[in-house]
């Protein structure tokens, strides 16, 4: 024990020496400074990208309130033609669908170009409103159906009620019809004075009182279905292959995350998110980049990387019908590493370290492309079901070997709406 | 460096001014790159980590508190970026082969005095986590428990490490004395700086004056 402290002693009394320290060598401060200039350009980008987030989610907001308050009037005038006080009553009665929120989209828009449709009679008793000339193909596929109810004060009330049980319209002699409520409830109309009439041509008493709008509303119809915004989170979790140049020596990555996306425009989804991802793969030697002078060069340098990918994709929406969803699209990827270990084997080459850990593992912004496609099967109004195919190109290589990494794989998720449907 | 001067610096390095970065790497770096050497494997390595403990220095000024003292602050900042550094490799086993060790007898430590390039290349050739745990334990004056807790290690791969790394260090210089020895006896027994090269892949010469051991 006591040699045990001498020898300890007599290492100590070496190295505390301060006649032997190492001379200062001027490349070593130069690395030093290209350190520190890394980081201040680092620190740029990372500077700026609170900045441009906070920007774009900005816009995003502005836009959509913008998207809200363009829309607004035109329900506010729905809502409170079919709230009036002298039919609530009536009207909850036999529609009890209209004020329970459960509204389906289609027929707001029904409903919001039936109330101009109503101030346009209103104000002109004379005005003939033709079915037969709307041309819009919206569907109208819930079991509510409009009617067109005439009030005390000469306007009307829009109102559904089930096909089955109300019939649309009733033939009037002249060959007219009265759009009105005729089933149980007749009592509203005892104050009526006036009948609006709507040319018979071509109403089809169809279920789905699909073709049903008005010419003059169509355009403001289509306009008012386009600036619906859309906002979703998706969970998903995915396998993919990682490699270098070609996925034939390509390892087998796992990948889970979360995502929030946007519907900026008919068709346009933007997306971002953050995506735990574990990438093992096999990377060249050649690129090394690292200071430390290995004694024999390494026959396969085996990569284990760890990091938040971080996706920035804009979505193209091909095809939305029924319950089905096709979209594709693009988009770039920060890939911020956590960990980063490289395992090297030498073969019959001789020895040499058999693994490193790079201590600060770098930030990759903006480095990755990324490739998809993406398959959604709505499974009720607000739980979608995706099954998503990508690839993930480089743009830059990442690591202390500068690899150009390249991925690619099938991700699931499921796809939660939020907000309105 | 006086302390008016060194105060003057940190000011200078709180507000990132390159000349007084530069300045405090300059007066701190012999004192630096000591301690990452007897951790690293070699200097290039040892630079290397070095500067990320500087980077950590100079990004990190605002945290030193003056009332201390600056040295002992940036000797442990050294310290845990070497761990760091190794830290994936400090868990490794290594199947040593000591038996020569058992061979070795204890010799006389107490008057010894060996060059400090000599002591540093022993140490660089001790296995990492051999390395790690006896700069900590005989150089650093950390207990096994401190050790466990920093490396993340028990506190019986502590001690043994430390042993293995004493037993292999005792055989380097026995070995180094006995090629002293017969390269003195070779040159006729004349009394000459005997050079003597320790036997190893990784060894760029380890020196070992023998005129002066005691």
């Amino acid at each position: 024990m006591e040699k045990d402290k001498e020898l300890d002693n007599l290492f100590k009394r070496g190295f505390d020496d301060p006649g032997h320290q190492p001379d200062f060598r001027d490349d070593d401060w130069e690395a030093m400074e290209s350190m520190l200039d890394g980081n201040k350009k680092r620190a740029g980008i990372v500077y700026w990208l609170p900045i441009l987030g906070a920007v774009a989610a900005m816009l995003l907001i502005a836009f959509g309130l913008w998207m809200f308050m363009h829309k607004t009037p035109e329900n506010q005038q729905t809502v409170k033609n079919r709230i009036s006080p002298k039919d609530t009553s009536n009207t909850k009665q036999r529609n009890p669908g209209i004020s329970d929120g459960s509204i389906q989209r289609n027929e707001k828009i029904y409903a919001s170009t039936q109330s101009k449709v109503e101030s346009a009679v209103h104000t002109a008793g004379r005005d003939t409103i033709s079915p037969a000339t709307v041309a819009n193909n919206t569907s109208y596929s819930h079991k509510g159906q409009p009617t067109v109810i005439p009030s005390a004060g000469g306007g009307r009330r829009d109102t559904t009620g089930p096909v089955s049980e109300q019939p649309f319209s009733v033939a009037q002699p002249g060959g007219r019809e009265i759009l009105a409520s005729i089933s149980s409830t007749p009592t509203f109309s005892s104050q009526s004075r006036k009948i609006d009439t709507i040319e018979p041509k071509d109403v089809q008493a169809k279920q789905n009182y699909g073709d049903l709008a008005f010419n003059r509303e169509k355009a403001n119809a289509a306009a008012s279905r386009g600036y619906k915004p859309q906002f979703a989170i998706t969970v998903l979790g995915s396998s993919d292959l990682n490699g270098l140049n070609s996925f034939s020596q390509s390892k087998v990555g796992t990948n889970f995350g979360a995502l929030f996306s946007a519907g900026i425009f008919n068709r346009l989804t933007v997306s971002i998110g953050a995506v735990y991802s574990s990438k093992p793969y096999l990377t060249n030697f050649d690129n090394y980049r690292g200071s430390f002078k290995f004694p024999n060069t390494p026959a396969t340098v085996s990569a284990d990387c760890r990091m938040i990918d971080v996706p920035l994709n804009l979505d193209y929406s091909l095809y939305n019908k029924h319950r089905n969803k096709f979209s594709v699209g693009t988009g770039l990827s920060s890939y911020l590493m956590f960990h980063e270990n490289y395992n090297y084997s030498y073969g019959a080459y001789g020895n040499g370290p058999a693994s490193y850990s790079v201590p600060s593992p770098g930030k990759y912004y903006l480095s990755i492309l990324n490739l998809q496609a993406t398959y959604q099967r709505q499974i009720n109004s607000r739980l979608g079901l995706d099954v998503q195919p990508y690839v993930k190109l480089p743009l830059s290589g990442v690591g202390l070997y500068d690899s150009k990494l390249q991925s690619t794989g099938v991700a699931v998720g499921l796809t939660w709406s939020l907000g309105n449907h | 460096m006086g302390e008016e001067e060194l105060h003057q610096l940190i000011s200078g390095c709180l507000k990132q001014d390159r000349k007084c970065q530069k300045l405090l790497y300059k007066a701190f770096y012999g004192f630096s790159m000591g301690i990452c050497l007897r951790y690293a494997g070699n200097r290039d390595e040892a630079a290397e980590v070095m500067n990320q403990g500087f980077f950590k220095v100079f990004t990190r000024i605002e945290s030193y508190d003056a009332a201390k003292p600056f040295k002992a602050w940036l000797g442990r900042i050294m310290v845990n970026t070497s761990i760091d550094f190794y830290r994936s490799n400090l868990k490794m086993a290594y199947a040593d082969d000591l038996e020569k060790a058992e061979h070795i007898s204890d010799g006389d430590f107490a008057d010894k005095n060996i060059r400090y390039e000599d002591i540093l290349a022993m140490v660089q050739k001790l296995p990492q986590a051999y390395r790690t745990v006896f700069n900590l334990f005989a150089i650093e004056g950390y207990t096994h428990e401190e050790i466990a807790e920093m490396l993340n290690i028990n506190i019986g791969t502590s001690k043994s490490n430390l042993h293995k790394a004493r037993q292999k260090l005792k055989v380097m210089i026995q070995e180094a004395d006995d090629m002293a020895d017969k390269k003195r006896y070779n040159s006729g027994g004349m009394n000459v700086n005997s050079i003597v090269a320790m036997n190893g892949t990784n060894m760029n010469g380890i020196l070992i004056n023998k005129n002066t051991w005691g």
